[in-house]
């Protein structure tokens, strides 16, 4: 029997299509780009950071919701294949996990381009102090609940990101230090880390064959 | 590291799922060890060895020689 994976592909980009041209109109039309396109860079693109985590985290807790929406949804399932409570329970807490860094990423842009500097930023910093704790112990717990390969490629993730990182940080601090490249923010940093981490997870997961 | 994996597997009649749920681990990590993207910790090589009933080296093959012991 021929593979039908590719085809099924095809459709689901074309659906995915056509769903982002509708989201993509309707936030044009609302003023949401135009707002957005205002941000610094470094906010846009942690915000576009952010908004890749949501959606992987919405994907992950709708695919987690019902074993029949997971059998649907979930490219690595196979007939056969064990889903009990436990796997959906730990694909929505990877759901709620990504949710978490997602906030992360999104609020303190926002809340400096809503006004909440100086002393209003307080309140901010301990709601996000908050969240911070709360993903560190989901964290905590999913790899707990991991088998030995979830946990071999987080290390081997870990371990890339972190030459990755060291590597190109010292680059450009030798650089900057030259005076031959321009600062860069803490937040631009962070931003960087973080798409570095997930770009490494995802060619991690690729290569151990973990969508397979 | 090659292994027989599958074929071991298929003598059984059991699908990767059903492996897994022996095993404790998730279905992809019995995908990863037995199309080579993966080789499992000791106590998972040696808890497949229960399971089939046979040695380590029967299910993961290595052609490793080592080099003659000098002699003292």
């Amino acid at each position: 029997m021929a593979d039908r994976k590719p085809r099924r592909r095809l459709v689901h980009a074309a659906y995915g299509a056509a769903i982002g041209f509708v989201i993509a109109l309707a936030a044009g039309r609302s003023g949401l780009i135009a707002w957005l396109a205002e941000m610094p860079v470094e906010d846009m693109a942690s915000t576009a950071l952010a908004v890749l985590l949501l959606s992987l985290g919405l994907f992950a807790l709708i695919a987690a919701s019902s074993s029949t929406l997971y059998r649907r949804m979930a490219e690595n399932y196979q007939e056969g294949d064990p889903l009990d409570a436990g796997v959906l329970r730990y694909l929505r807490m990877n759901g709620a996990a990504l949710l978490l860094g997602a906030a992360l990423l999104l609020v303190p842009p926002l809340a400096v381009r809503f006004g909440f500097t100086g002393d209003a930023a307080i309140p901010v910093a301990i709601g996000i102090a908050a969240l911070l704790a709360l993903q560190t112990w989901l964290s905590a717990r999913i790899r707990r609940g991991s088998d030995e390969l979830n946990r071999a490629a987080l290390a081997e993730a870990s371990i890339a990101s972190f030459w990755l990182l060291q590597f190109g940080l010292f680059g450009w601090a030798a650089l900057a230090r030259l005076g031959l490249v321009a600062n860069v923010s803490l937040w631009t940093l962070m931003t960087i880390s973080g798409a570095i981490y997930l770009a490494v997870s995802i060619v991690v997961a690729l290569r151990r064959g973990m969508f397979a | 590291m090659k292994n027989r994996l599958r074929v071991l597997r298929a003598e059984a009649n059991l699908s990767q799922g059903d492996l897994a749920g022996l095993l404790g681990v998730s279905r992809q990590t019995i995908n990863a060890v037995e199309t080579d993207k993966y080789d499992p910790s000791l106590p998972l090589a040696m808890r497949l060895s229960k399971i089939f009933g046979v040695p380590i080296d029967a299910i993961f093959l290595d052609d490793w020689t080592p080099p003659e012991l000098p002699h003292g």
